[in-house]
C-alpha cells in the first residue's frame, strides 16, 4: 500500500495566502484540501454599530483588487434596506465604475497571472522577457481601467466617491470623455487578447458544473439581476440564503459555500457569467465568443482565460457606450431617511457573485452584516475539480505535479484576501 | 528639488503598520508641491507600472519585514539585492523587487530608483500603527525631503 503526500506550501500568483494539500493512496486521490490559513479579518463584526454611510468605504478595504465590487454590493443592499431607488443616470455611472474594475482585474489576471501557465513560464516577469509587446498591451489596458476608476471613484485604489444613494460627486463630462480615444484602442486590444488566448493549448479536461451567476433581461449582469443556475433555476436575490449556505471546514479559515438543500458545489465567475448570459454580451464580445471555437457554456476551467478576454471586450464596449452619451447625474446622490430595516444585494465582482446583507436601526447604524465573497463560493468547487484533475496531472515528478495543480487553481483567479484570504501545495504520498 | 520628473509612491493598505507607505506619501504631499514631483498612493506595487511613463526618478515608500527592528527606516538605491530577502506583502506575488524587475524587462524602469522601507509588525484589519512605526513616519518624511534636495546620495541607513 503506497501513500503519497503532495504539498504546495506557497501557491503563487494568487491573491492572499494559502496552501494546497493532496493525499494519494495507490495513486488514487484520498484527500484534497485548499488550506486557507490567513487569519479571518472579521469585517462583518467590524461593521456592526457603524453608521451605514461608512459601510461602502470600509468594505472597499476588504480587497485592493476589487474594492468596487464590495462598494457596489454594499450600497445596493443598504439602498434596499432604506427603500431607495436610484436614478437611471446613477445606475449607468455605477455600471461604468464596475467596467473599470473588471478591466483592471481581468487584464492583470490574463497577462501576468494566467497566461504564463499556458506558455510554460514560471512567472509574468519571465514571460515579459519573451513577450514584451503582449505584456505591454495587457498593462496598458489595465492602466486605462484604473484611470476610469480614478475619474469615477476619486482614486484608483479604494475609491471614495461611492455613496449610499449615488455618488458624492458626479464626474465632469470632459473628464470622462477624455478617456474615449484610449478606450477605443483598448477595445481592439481586448479583441486581440481574446484571439491570442483562444489560441493557447487547453488540457482536455471538463467538469460537470453547476454554473451560478446573476442574469438580467436587458443587460450583461453586473449590478443587479436574479440568481440563475445552469440547472435552469431563477432565484430572487432576497432568497439567496434559502438556496446557498456557508459552512465551516476544519482546514480553512474561509467559509465554504454550498447549495443549501443538496450540499452541491457550484461555480461562479467569468466562465459562469459568459455561459449563462451569452446573449447579453456586447456585439463585439458576442462575435468573439462565437469565433473562438468554444461551445458555451463550457465545463473546462482552463477556458476561464478566454471568458475573461470576452468580458474585457464587453467591459470596454459598454464603457465606451456610456462614456459617449454621458451626462452628469443631477442630483448625484439621492436623499434618504433612516428606517429600521434589512436589505440584501448581489453584484458580479470580477471573480463572481458577491452577496451582501445588512440590517440597520432607525438611527442608521448597522445591526448585522453578512458578506459572501466569490472565492468562498468557488473553494469547494476548486477542491472538487482538483480531485478530477489530479489523476490526469499526476506524475512521478513532484514539482511537475504541483505545478499542474497550481495551474488549475489559478484558472479561478482565487482572491484569498477576500475569502479571508494565498496558496502553498503539499502532496502526501507517505 | 530634482529638476527631473520625479514620482513618489507610498505603498500600503489601511491595516496596521502596512499603512506606513500611505502615511509617508500623505506627509510628503503636504510638504512638497513642485510641478515636477507627483506623489501617489498604491495598494499594490503592480500599480507602479501604470505611472512610469516619462519618470526619471522614482521614490518608493513601503513597510517591510525582515530588515531590522520595528520602526527601523532604511534607504536603498535600486538595484539592491538584499531587498529581495525581505518579506513583502504585494498581492499576487508582485513585490516591489518583482515589479521593478518587470519594468526593467519592459524597458520602463526609471533611471534612478530609491526605496525607503520601515520595518513593521503584522497587525489585524484596520488596526492602528504600532507606536514605533508611528514615531518613525515624521522622520521618514523629513529624510526623504532632504534626500530629494541633496545632489549627492544619502547614507544608506537611518535607525
Amino acid at each position: 500500500m503506497t501513500e503519497r503526500t503532495i504539498k504546495v506550501t506557497a501557491l503563487t500568483r494568487v491573491e492572499g495566502e494559502g496552501g494546497l494539500y493532496i493525499k494519494l493512496r495507490e495513486n488514487a486521490v484520498e484527500d484534497v484540501r485548499l488550506e486557507i490559513y490567513e487569519p479571518p479579518r472579521l469585517f462583518e463584526a467590524l461593521l456592526c454599530g457603524r453608521q451605514l454611510e461608512d459601510v461602502p468605504d470600509i468594505t472597499a478595504r476588504i480587497c485592493g483588487i476589487c474594492p468596487v465590487a464590495y462598494q457596489m454590493s454594499s450600497v445596493h443592499a443598504l439602498e434596499a434596506a432604506l427603500g431607495i431607488t436610484i436614478s437611471p443616470e446613477i445606475r449607468r455611472l455605477r455600471r461604468l465604475l464596475y467596467c473599470g474594475e473588471w478591466i483592471e482585474s481581468h487584464a492583470l489576471h490574463v497577462y501576468l497571472l494566467n497566461a504564463p501557465d499556458f506558455l510554460g513560464f514560471e512567472s509574468g516577469l519571465e514571460m515579459a522577457e519573451s513577450f514584451p509587446e503582449a505584456v505591454k498591451r495587457g498593462l496598458r489596458m489595465k492602466k486605462h481601467g484604473n484611470q476610469l476608476l480614478e475619474v469615477l471613484g476619486g482614486r484608483a485604489i479604494h475609491p471614495i466617491n461611492v455613496a449610499v444613494g449615488g455618488f458624492y460627486r458626479a464626474p465632469r463630462r470632459d473628464d470622462l470623455q477624455r478617456l474615449i480615444p484610449d478606450f477605443e484602442w483598448c477595445l481592439q486590444a481586448a479583441v486581440e487578447t481574446t484571439r491570442w488566448v483562444a489560441g493557447f493549448q487547453f488540457p482536455d479536461f471538463s467538469c460537470d458544473y453547476q454554473l451560478v451567476s446573476l442574469a438580467h433581461d436587458d443587460e450583461y449582469p453586473m449590478n443587479e439581476g436574479r440568481v440563475v443556475t445552469s440547472a435552469g433555476e431563477s432565484i430572487a436575490v432576497d432568497d439567496y440564503e434559502e438556496e446557498f449556505e456557508e459552512r465551516h471546514v476544519e482546514h480553512s479559515t474561509a467559509l465554504h459555500s454550498l447549495r443549501k438543500k443538496t450540499g452541491d458545489t457550484y461555480l461562479v465567475g467569468p466562465l459562469a457569467r459568459v455561459g449563462l448570459n451569452l446573449d447579453q454580451l456586447s456585439p463585439t464580445a458576442r462575435r468573439l465568443a462565437d469565433e473562438v471555437g468554444i461551445a458555451w457554456p463550457t465545463g473546462n476551467p482552463f477556458h476561464g482565460i478566454v471568458a475573461r478576454g470576452i468580458e474585457l471586450i464587453h467591459a470596454f464596449e459598454e464603457a465606451l457606450s456610456i462614456l459617449r452619451d454621458y451626462q452628469p447625474a443631477r442630483p448625484p446622490r439621492l436623499d434618504y431617511s433612516y428606517v429600521l430595516g434589512a436589505g440584501c444585494a448581489a453584484t458580479e465582482a470580477p471573480r463572481g457573485l458577491l452577496y451582501h446583507r445588512y440590517a440597520i436601526d432607525a438611527d442608521g447604524r448597522v445591526l448585522e452584516a453578512k458578506i459572501v465573497p466569490p472565492t468562498s463560493q468557488n473553494q469547494p468547487q476548486i477542491e472538487a475539480d482538483l480531485r478530477e484533475w489530479i489523476p490526469q496531472a499526476l506524475s512521478d515528478d513532484e514539482a511537475r505535479t504541483s505545478r499542474q495543480c497550481e495551474n488549475l487553481v489559478r484558472c479561478y483567479d482565487p482572491c484569498i484576501s477576500c475569502s479571508t484570504h494565498f496558496l502553498k501545495v503539499k502532496i502526501d504520498r507517505s | 528639488m530634482s529638476s527631473s520628473r520625479t514620482l513618489i509612491v507610498g505603498i500600503g493598505s489601511p491595516h496596521g503598520d502596512d499603512q506606513a507607505g500611505w502615511l509617508v506619501a500623505l506627509g510628503l504631499a503636504s510638504e512638497i508641491r513642485p510641478r515636477d514631483i507627483d506623489v501617489r498612493q498604491a495598494s499594490s506595487p503592480v500599480q507602479l507600472l501604470d505611472w512610469l511613463s516619462g519618470i526619471e526618478q522614482l521614490v518608493i515608500c513601503d513597510a517591510c519585514r525582515g530588515l531590522g527592528g520595528v520602526g527601523n527606516v532604511r534607504r536603498w538605491d535600486w538595484p539592491a539585492r538584499e531587498l529581495a530577502d525581505a518579506e513583502w506583502s504585494g498581492t499576487h506575488d508582485f513585490s516591489v523587487p518583482a515589479v521593478l524587475d518587470l519594468a526593467e524587462s519592459l524597458g520602463q524602469r526609471p533611471r534612478h530608483v530609491v526605496i525607503w522601507t520601515v520595518e513593521g509588525n503584522p497587525r489585524g484589519a484596520l488596526a492602528p500603527l504600532s507606536p514605533e512605526v508611528a514615531d518613525a513616519i515624521p522622520n521618514m518624511v523629513q529624510w526623504i525631503i532632504s534626500d530629494l534636495r541633496a545632489t549627492t546620495p544619502c547614507t544608506n541607513s537611518h535607525s
